[in-house]
């Protein structure tokens, strides 16, 4: 690929750039980044539009390889790409969904009102820290066995239902209802379900939290009704995966896949991008443990959402019933799926990777909950811990333009090494306190890595995506108390 | 002499670039380094009495092989909760690696786990000879 990216780029609408086929011998389809003027240039600074040309060689790709403007750089896929296959002729890649998989969003809101616990707050971050393990290595109070993990990779979070962790309303609202039923816990190895039988119900490290907020923008009145979301209003929100039971069946999946790319003479720029295809045995039976391990987050965030409700409702001493502790939304934003498109004037079976990418599926959509069939799927998208997060909600015409998908958090600007060295003489807590954001984290590291400045402004990123018509803002809220590993 | 490692700076993640004379000194090094990372540079010379795991792998090329010897030791570190410390290749080939990992309980660790590594990628992953005949590896991890 030639290496001046500003000459490559072509700007083909006010927040579209394209990275023609022609660019790069073995590009199949064009690449589409959707950014503004402002992010296109520090998107370019990173490279990170060579890596979008790279999964463009994907084997069956159709439509675009596309970008959200959250796009970073990652290994293999950019985070914030997107690439649909054909199920007939094209590939899976285990790098196009990412080591964490199903990491994902949910969002759930409250009858309670910011004033009524200004006061009780400290007390709940620090009941919610306790109560949630997180950090490194965090192992949960749930203890499985390999019968019972099998059923959780089965199940997902309808296990966690049946066992007590919640409602059955939850499920509802949850992506697949929180269940894939591809999921095969017999080909998953034994080294994963020994990563997994103790982080069942843990927040982990990194950039995954857990975050009380109120919102405080409305955006659409009439749909924010419509969602049970209202001004002054507490939310939490809750970020996290499938752990290292997800890392392992990703590990185990890429070192077949690697043998896979040879057997099949597959032509790739990256060895992360390695695939097979979808219909292969090596191609399904990844699916199929990407699906367990996709069971396994849905599981995980719907445990950590009861400890949640238990946390309030003790705190306050008022029952979770009463405080209204609803789940909006819960959505995976590192996943493969087999979706239906209405692609070239026909509707098709595709594989729709999104590897920090968010399904915003249109009003009308099947898949949808009733409740939601007219205002289109709710699409959750975190900032970090010091600007705002947004619940935007999904369009017809990201049906058309990204196979349904739009972008899922701010994006990094710095890498962890950079943050931890900008960071060194300042105290980030203390910093975000003097913004009356309470934060808990097991390591100081952590916090550094995770400092505003470190990623691009979240709420640029929503824009952009609101602008190109691709999923709506609804509402935005801000961070009162973040608890990180 | 080359060092024996250095880390290398990625946006969202962190990489690694070991050196060795002998295949065996690379390979260890390259463990030391994805440690060093975990624990920030705290690094702990072996104990007395420690507790070893003997490790064997495969893998179809040198390249494969290192990720998965790298990916064995992570999965020790999570499941045994331990920090592996000191490494003795005691054979490896370009397919094959049998060693024995000393490691210390995390409770038992004087120093903080800096970082959680999620996992060892493929992502520009190079395992070469140098001019200067040394062995030399890059392997970025997903942290």
């Amino acid at each position: 690929m030639k290496s001046n990216l500003e000459e490559i780029l072509k700007k083909i609408d006010s927040n579209i750039w394209e990275i023609p086929k022609e660019s790069c011998p073995g590009m199949r389809v064009n690449g589409r980044i959707y950014a503004s003027d402002n992010l296109i240039g520090k998107i370019i600074a990173d490279q990170s539009p060579k890596q979008v040309a790279n999964v463009a060689f994907l084997p069956g790709i159709v439509g675009y390889s596309l970008a959200m403007p959250d796009i970073h750089w990652g290994y293999g896929f950019p985070i914030g790409g997107v690439a649909a296959t054909r199920l007939e002729d094209g590939v899976i890649s285990p790098g196009g969904v990412g080591f964490d998989i199903n990491c994902g969003v949910r969002l759930i809101r409250s009858n309670i009102k910011f004033e009524d616990i200004k006061d009780k707050l400290p007390e709940i971050i620090e009941a919610l820290y306790k109560k949630i393990p997180s950090g490194v290595g965090s192992e949960g109070i749930i203890k499985l066995n390999f019968q019972e993990i099998k059923k959780v990779m089965a199940k997902g979070a309808q296990w966690a239902v049946e066992k007590g962790y919640g409602e059955k309303e939850d499920i509802t609202y949850t992506e697949e209802k929180g269940r894939m039923y591809q999921a095969n816990p017999d080909i998953i190895s034994k080294k994963a379900i020994q990563r997994g039988l103790s982080q069942l119900g843990t927040l982990g490290s990194g950039n995954h939290f857990l975050e009380v907020q109120v919102v405080d923008h409305i955006y659409q009145p009439e749909i924010a009704r419509q969602l049970g979301l209202e001004e002054g209003m507490i939310t939490i929100l809750i970020h996290t995966g499938s752990r290292g039971f997800g890392h392992q069946v990703c590990t185990d999946h890429l070192s077949v896949m690697q043998k896979a790319v040879q057997r099949y003479n597959i032509n790739l720029p990256d060895k992360q991008l390695a695939c097979a295809p979808v219909n292969s045995p090596e191609g399904e039976k990844y699916y199929q443990a990407m699906c367990c391990a996709a069971n396994f987050a849905w599981a995980n965030r719907q445990c950590i959402m009861h400890w949640t409700r238990e946390v309030f409702s003790k705190i306050l001493q008022i029952s979770s019933e009463r405080l209204g502790l609803k789940l909006i939304y819960d959505v995976a934003h590192n996943i493969a799926k087999k979706e239906l498109h209405y692609y070239n004037g026909k509707s098709v079976e595709l594989c729709v990777h999104r590897k920090g990418a968010t399904r915003a599926f249109s009003p009308q959509h099947p898949e949808l909950p009733i409740k939601y069939k007219n205002i289109g799927q709710p699409v959750l998208i975190p900032g970090d811990m010091g600007r705002f997060s947004f619940c935007s909600i999904g369009t017809k015409k990201a049906m058309n333009e990204t196979f349904g998908s739009t972008c899922h958090g701010a994006g990094r600007v710095m890498s962890r090494g950079e943050a931890k060295r900008e960071a060194k003489n300042r105290n980030i807590a203390a910093e975000l306190k003097a913004k009356n954001i309470l934060v808990k984290a097991r390591s100081k590291a952590t916090l550094a890595e995770e400092m505003s400045n470190a990623y691009k402004d979240v709420s640029e990123v929503v824009d952009v995506m609101d602008k190109s018509g691709i999923s709506k803002r609804v509402v935005r809220m801000r961070p009162l108390g973040v608890i990180k590993g | 002499m080359p060092k024996e490692y250095q880390l290398i700076e990625h946006m969202a993640d962190v990489g690694l670039k070991a050196f060795g004379k002998t295949k065996k000194t690379l390979f260890q090094n390259a463990a030391r380094g994805m440690f060093s990372i975990i624990t920030g540079s705290s690094e702990l010379a072996r104990q007395k009495n420690q507790q070893y795991w003997t490790i064997k792998c495969d893998g179809f090329d040198v390249e494969n092989l290192l990720v998965e010897w790298l990916s064995e030791l992570l999965f020790i570190h999570n499941t045994d909760f331990v920090i592996l410390n000191d490494f003795i290749i005691e054979n490896v080939t370009n397919n094959s690696l049998q060693a024995k990992s000393y490691g210390i309980k995390i409770i038992d660790y004087p120093y903080n786990i800096e970082m959680e590594i999620k996992a060892v990628t493929y992502h520009k992953l190079q395992v070469i000879k140098n001019k200067k005949g040394y062995w030399e590896a890059t392997v970025i991890f997903d942290i």
